[in-house]
């Protein structure tokens, strides 16, 4: 048998700080595992159980963010590592397009001639050529995405490290990642991959061990069944689990009475307010409806949200709310005021809404309502992201006729994801239209009574069709 | 000046930023302003709405000086020493300016290639041109969205509080990224960064033309002081 890349004896870190308290508390129980050449290995567990952690501790970066220290051993190769993070931007270490592709080469060490040849071979891969002088921030999140990945392809690592990296993408994302996973794999067969993800189920069978997090520790399993998905294939057989799809109860048409409409919209670009290059957007939101958008990464979907709630500024068209006409933003107090009693908005990053203070100090909503009971007496800079996406939902005015979520699922286990489920059809149900910017294919064919396609060209209806209830998987 | 060595515009940029700190005559001042215009003029990347800004931003400030002169003039202050103090934001900004239109990624690499900063330093520099625009826009969102919220922009502390933790996670989400995708002084570098005697020639031309600026307004008006011992 192969000697071991990674390889834990009655291993687990712990802050340091704790020790300084005088007892050690390590993040799980003590661990012993082995992972060899050739596994591909996938952590699951519940949101805040500490699986990025766990990346991290294997990787070799913890201490790079706090103090550690750790129980046992941990011992790894010094083989080539690559690590890919739920934000693929959370990669870019430059500022140009090129510069990140020709960074980590550098850091190995190559001959600026090799370096530019094996930059050239990933752009075209990923097709990124005409992108090279771009800068990373101006790219869009599918572009951004895809030179993450070229610049990970280029660096040619044998142990591949994933966090979470299917969470931000749309379907055609995913396809790109798969690919590039798969096109890694078959070139390292001896290579070693461990991922982090709540959705074993979009990995499709590509992982041939996997660690639960149970009892406070992680406990190795073997099968999707495990995982509580209705499968009993192994996983390397597996594929998306074989649960019977739920059909969609009602045709995808809204009914009731308009609260807010688009009229000949048309979208400004971030910074200088150019035109974005799209069909005008005609829309009506309605009472007691859940509208769904999906699309691509990049299209303009939080732009468009940030339109709708006056946020942002609209290059043409207008946004009707009742007797309010937007295009821009309100100037005075007075007319943020008669606006803020008619729309709410959860933003993508929701630590912008948070203030001084403690979680239970964020009026609205009691948040014990959204699973946050444990850590009212935390700082919500604390939390972790899903449970921060939670709490920024508390706050929203529950009285609001218009609720705009900007991608509430993202960051939440199966749990949680329920819980949300059940917030935004308690709020459709009490007469609230509520808008949603979601990217998860089934997430969206179950909640939407009216669901949207918008591919930055165009916002067009989208026929609704079965879906698959991950959520529902380890009930 | 695309293909100057970064080191050479940062030499004459922090030369010129810290002779106009401590000389107090308005001519040689404005003569050392009007050198940085020349060359933020001819700087085919930052012209002509960089100048606009550098001598906008300057006069503006320059007049708040002069106002702050006039209303609270120092005891014994005379009149020519106050035209320094307002002419003297021009310049510092014409030459700021001037040097941020030097390649932000190759000036970087000049702090660890030529000035033997730490790579850390050198990436933190980067992560910081990449990062500052994104809090601006982080901070109007965030504004607009306490407003519809409340009605109010929000207290200051609340507003800071969600900026400084972004900004505190962007530096430590750099400094994983720099980790994970293995930064070592052992690295290479892709493209060269030699200095030239272009780059001899160019410090010396505006440093030579800073000088003889400076000696010829000291012959126009014998008698006035370049230097008078404070700062």
């Amino acid at each position: 048998m192969a000697a071991p890349l990674i390889e834990a004896r009655a291993w687990a870190p712990y802050p340091s700080r704790a020790e300084a308290g005088g007892g050690k508390n390590p993040l799980w129980t003590p661990l012993d595992f082995a992972f060899r050449p050739g596994d591909r290995v996938l952590l699951d567990g519940p949101s805040g159980c500490g699986k990025s952690t766990f990346l991290l501790a294997l990787a070799g970066l913890l201490s790079v963010q706090r103090a550690w220290s750790e129980t046992g051993e941990l011992r790894r190769t010094d083989r080539r590592r690559g690590y890919l993070f739920q934000n693929p931007a959370d990669r870019f270490c430059t500022v140009k397009a090129e510069d990140e592709l020709a960074f980590g080469l550098e850091n190995r060490g190559l001959p600026p001639a090799e370096i530019d040849r094996l930059v050239a071979e990933a752009a075209h891969r990923f097709g990124l050529e005409t992108l090279l002088d771009r800068q990373v921030n101006r790219l869009s999140g599918g572009e951004q995405q895809r030179l993450a990945l070229a610049a990970l392809w280029a660096e040619d690592p044998e142990i591949l490290f994933i966090d979470e990296a299917m969470s931000q993408l749309d379907a055609a994302g995913r396809c790109i990642l798969l690919a590039a996973y798969d096109h890694w794999s078959y070139a390292h067969p001896e290579g070693l991959a461990v991922a982090v993800d709540h959705r074993a189920d979009l990995w499709e069978g590509r992982f041939t061990r996997v660690l639960r997090w149970r009892d406070g520790s992680w406990v190795e399993r073997n099968k999707l069944g495990d995982l509580g998905l209705k499968t009993t294939a192994p996983i390397r057989d597996g594929g998306r689990p074989s649960a019977p799809p739920a059909p969609h109860p009602k045709p995808n048409r809204a009914s009731g009475t308009v609260v807010a409409s688009c009229e000949r919209l048309v979208l400004a670009r971030p910074g200088g307010g150019s035109r974005w290059n799209h069909e005008p957007i005609d829309l009506k939101l309605r009472a007691g409806n859940i509208h769904v958008i999906t699309g691509p990464n990049g299209a303009g979907k939080s732009m468009l949200l940030k339109t709708i709630a006056g946020l942002a500024a609209a290059h043409s068209g207008e946004v009707r709310h009742g007797p309010i006409t937007l295009r821009k933003p309100p100037r005075t107090k007075k007319e943020w005021k008669a606006l803020g009693a008619r729309v709410s908005m959860a933003l993508q990053n929701p630590e912008l809404q948070f203030g001084a203070g403690l979680v239970k100090d964020h009026d609205a909503d009691p948040p014990e309502n959204l699973g946050l009971r444990e850590h009212l007496g935390k700082s919500p800079f604390e939390l972790s992201l899903g449970q921060q996406r939670r709490l920024s939902l508390s706050m929203l005015g529950a009285d609001r006729p218009l609720l705009l979520l900007d991608e509430p699922f993202y960051g939440q286990d199966r749990g949680n994801t329920r819980i949300l489920i059940d917030y935004i059809r308690e709020r459709a149900a009490n007469g609230t239209a509520v808008v949603l910017v979601c990217h998860d294919e089934d997430l969206s064919h179950a909640l939407a009574d009216e669901l949207f396609h918008w591919d930055g060209m165009r916002l067009s209806r989208k026929e609704r069709k079965p879906f698959y209830p991950w959520w529902e998987a380890d009930r | 000046m695309k293909n100057l060595h970064p080191a050479a515009l940062t030499i004459v940029s922090l030369l010129f930023i810290i002779a106009a700190t401590v000389v107090h005559d308005p001519l040689v001042i404005g003569g050392w302003s009007l050198i940085a215009s020349a060359l933020l003029l001819g700087c085919r990347f930052a012209a002509p709405r960089a100048w606009l800004i550098a001598t906008g931003s300057g006069i503006l400030m320059g007049i708040g000086l002069g106002v702050n002169h006039g209303l609270f003039p120092a005891p014994g202050a005379d009149p020519y020493r106050a035209w320094a103090h307002v002419l003297r934001p021009i310049v510092l900004i014409h030459w700021s300016l001037f040097l941020s239109s030097a390649d932000p990624v190759l000036w970087a690499e000049s702090l660890h290639r030529f000035w033997r900063l730490p790579l850390s330093w050198t990436y933190g520099a980067q992560a910081s041109f990449r990062f500052l625009p994104l809090l601006a826009e982080d901070k109007a969102l965030a504004d607009n969205w306490r407003r519809l919220r409340s009605g109010r922009k929000g207290t200051i502390v609340s507003n800071l509080i969600p900026l400084l933790v972004s900004a505190l996670r962007s530096g430590a989400q750099s400094a994983l990224a720099l980790e994970a995708r293995g930064l070592s002084p052992a690295r290479t570098w892709r493209r060269p960064m030699k200095w030239k005697a272009q780059d001899t020639f160019y410090v010396a031309l505006c440093l030579g033309a800073g000088a003889a600026w400076a000696f010829a307004a000291f012959k126009l008006r014998s008698g006035i002081r370049l230097w008078d011992g404070a700062f």
